[in-house]
């Protein structure tokens, strides 16, 4: 058997160490901010100029669920927003939308039929840009600079606060694309469905936030509201590529050519959840699959931008690699709970300081957290009471194992082409697909010489069978030092 | 620090080396974070410095013309 070094098991303590300390300390300084409404200096915005008022087309694109289609629309035109108008992108003339739409005479809601039934969503919001670009959407300013398009699926609904805040922060003229919050909607019907509700409001409330005070431009999962003239600048008829989610793609060819992200921070999205565990998984992996296609664009990224914006966007877009990294962690936990159990089981196990310190520093941040929940996701205090959210934060080990795993799926997708049970990605999408993953090898290859770096380094000094003394931590002998 | 069962049972055994699997997984998760650090960082680093040198030192500037546009022509 192996012994490993201990001046090796030092660095990695100490190393580890030093990067958990580096991470906490970034979440503190993040949750501190985040109480804070930024100033106008660390937003990188001058105060709006004779803002005209602002038109927003929402766009339901209608490739799935339709059956909800019907309550997204009444949701849509029972909001007292008299600048606002839906165009649905549908193809077919029977069905759910069908039905919905033959019932519906508002005039504020019009039909744009989808290329062909196998468009992809790029394909089908290419048509609706083409409509609203043709002149025959009646109703809509001359200047494009004063439309919004705004990209909601059946199932989604906004609110009129949230309207309110997008439009006002297309106010600025430079900012082209502007994010909002998410929330999960049937956050009551499950463990699962509140985790990720709980997921989504700490990543809006504490996250984004809190990067609002460092400036420059960063990108959530929901920037779906685009100014018309940003899409007009882009010089092309298709600006969406093809592809699943291509909201990712189009808002960083934005910020390199030159347009503002804005985050409202008093907007919201609510979205239905995934169902099940294996739902959860593929939503993540799919999340982290569009960040992997877009690394092509980092060259341009890192040439094109500058600051904050850039440093900031190079490390949302290669979270994958920090994910994969986790799972080392992850599997390292888990050979250990191995060793724990048999220590339990054989009564040899000895507590250790380092449990309760490593135990503390988890549940600190987490107790803080459940009070950002509390204070933000608007539940009554009877209906979710803080301590549930401190108890539902101690299952985020677990969530971050799902990311690690999600991140290993999409790794997966990115280099075969092929989702789970032989299922190959569409024809449509494959195209892109194929272009993101020659382009991408380039960037793969990265994690993969890290990868093969730190074995080769772990396995070489532990090859050195250094007899030692037993480690301090964790112990199973109970003769620690 | 590392674990020596020479001593011990099977059971023991087994017991460190999990121990010692989990430390070397540990050790390769942050030699990897690490290394994605050293590499981000020296990213930011080039790309800034080619920015100095192209004349982009500044950042991104503000244009006249998004503000007021032609209409105030």
């Amino acid at each position: 058997m192996n012994t490993v070094d201990p001046a090796a098991v030092e660095m990695v303590v100490l190393t580890a160490l030093a990067l958990a300390a580096a991470a906490f300390g970034y979440i503190l300084l993040l949750l501190a901010l985040s109480r804070y409404e930024p100033g106008v200096a660390s937003r990188g915005a001058l105060p709006p100029i004779r803002a005209r008022p602002k038109t927003l087309v929402v766009v339901l694109e209608c490739r799935t669920r339709e059956d909800e289609v019907g309550e997204t629309l009444g949701r849509l035109l029972s909001l007292d927003q008299p600048r606002m108008s839906v165009l649905v992108v549908d193809d077919r003339t029977s069905g759910p939308v069908a039905d919905v739409l033959g019932a519906v005479s508002d005039p504020r809601v019009r039909r744009v039929r989808r290329p062909d039934a196998a468009a992809d969503t790029g394909a089908a919001l290419n048509a609706a840009l083409a409509h609203l670009r043709s002149g025959t959407a009646a109703g809509l300013p001359s200047d494009p600079e004063d439309v919004v398009l705004g990209v909601l699926r059946p199932g989604e609904r906004c609110d009129a606060d949230t309207v309110d805040a997008v439009l006002a922060a297309f106010d600025d003229p430079h900012v082209g694309l502007v994010q909002v919050g998410m929330r999960v909607q049937d956050r009551r019907q499950g463990l699962l469905a509140r985790v990720q509700d709980v997921e989504e409001v700490l990543y809006t409330e504490v996250f984004q936030r809190g990067r609002q005070h460092f400036g420059g431009d960063s990108l959530g999962s929901a920037g779906r509201f685009v100014r018309l003239s940003a899409l007009v600048s882009l010089g092309t008829s298709s600006p969406w590529r093809e592809g699943r989610t291509p909201e990712l793609d189009l808002g960083l060819r934005l910020l390199v050519a030159g347009w503002r992200s804005e985050f409202a921070a008093s907007g919201v999205l609510h979205g239905p959840s995934p169902s099940g565990l294996g739902g959860w998984l593929s939503h993540r992996g799919r999340r982290l699959q569009r960040r992997m296609q877009c690394w092509p664009q980092v060259p341009r990224l890192l040439e094109n931008l500058s600051g904050v914006t850039r440093a900031q966007l190079l490390v949302g877009l290669s979270t994958p690699v920090l994910l994969l990294a986790a799972s080392l962690l992850a599997a390292g936990m888990v050979l250990w709970s191995g060793a724990l159990a048999i220590g339990l089981a054989r009564g040899t196990m000895a507590l250790s300081w380092w449990w309760a310190a490593a135990y503390a520093g988890a549940v600190v941040p987490a107790f803080l957290l459940a009070g950002v929940y509390q204070e933000s996701s608007g539940e009554p205090v009877g209906v979710w009471p803080r301590w549930r959210t401190v108890l539902l934060l101690h299952l985020y080990p677990a969530v971050v194992v799902g990311w690690s795993l999600a991140a290993w799926w999409a790794l997966v997708v990115l280099v075969t082409g092929r989702e789970g049970r032989g299922r190959s990605v569409r024809a449509g999408y494959a195209a892109r697909h194929r272009k993101s993953r020659r382009g991408a090898w380039g960037w793969l290859v990265a994690p993969v010489c890290l990868v093969g770096v730190a074995a080769w380094m772990v396995f070489t000094v532990a090859g050195s069978s250094v007899q030692s003394a037993p480690p301090p931590l964790p112990s199973v002998t109970g003769e620690t030092p | 620090m590392g674990q020596d069962a020479s001593t011990g049972g099977s059971w023991t055994t087994v017991q460190v080396d999990l121990l010692n699997g989990g430390w070397m997984l540990m050790g390769g998760a942050v030699v990897v974070l690490l290394c994605y650090v050293l590499f981000v960082g020296t990213s930011l680093l080039l790309a800034g410095a080619r920015r100095v040198a192209s004349g982009h030192a500044f950042g991104r500037e503000l244009s006249d013309e998004r503000w007021f546009g032609e209409r105030e022509a």
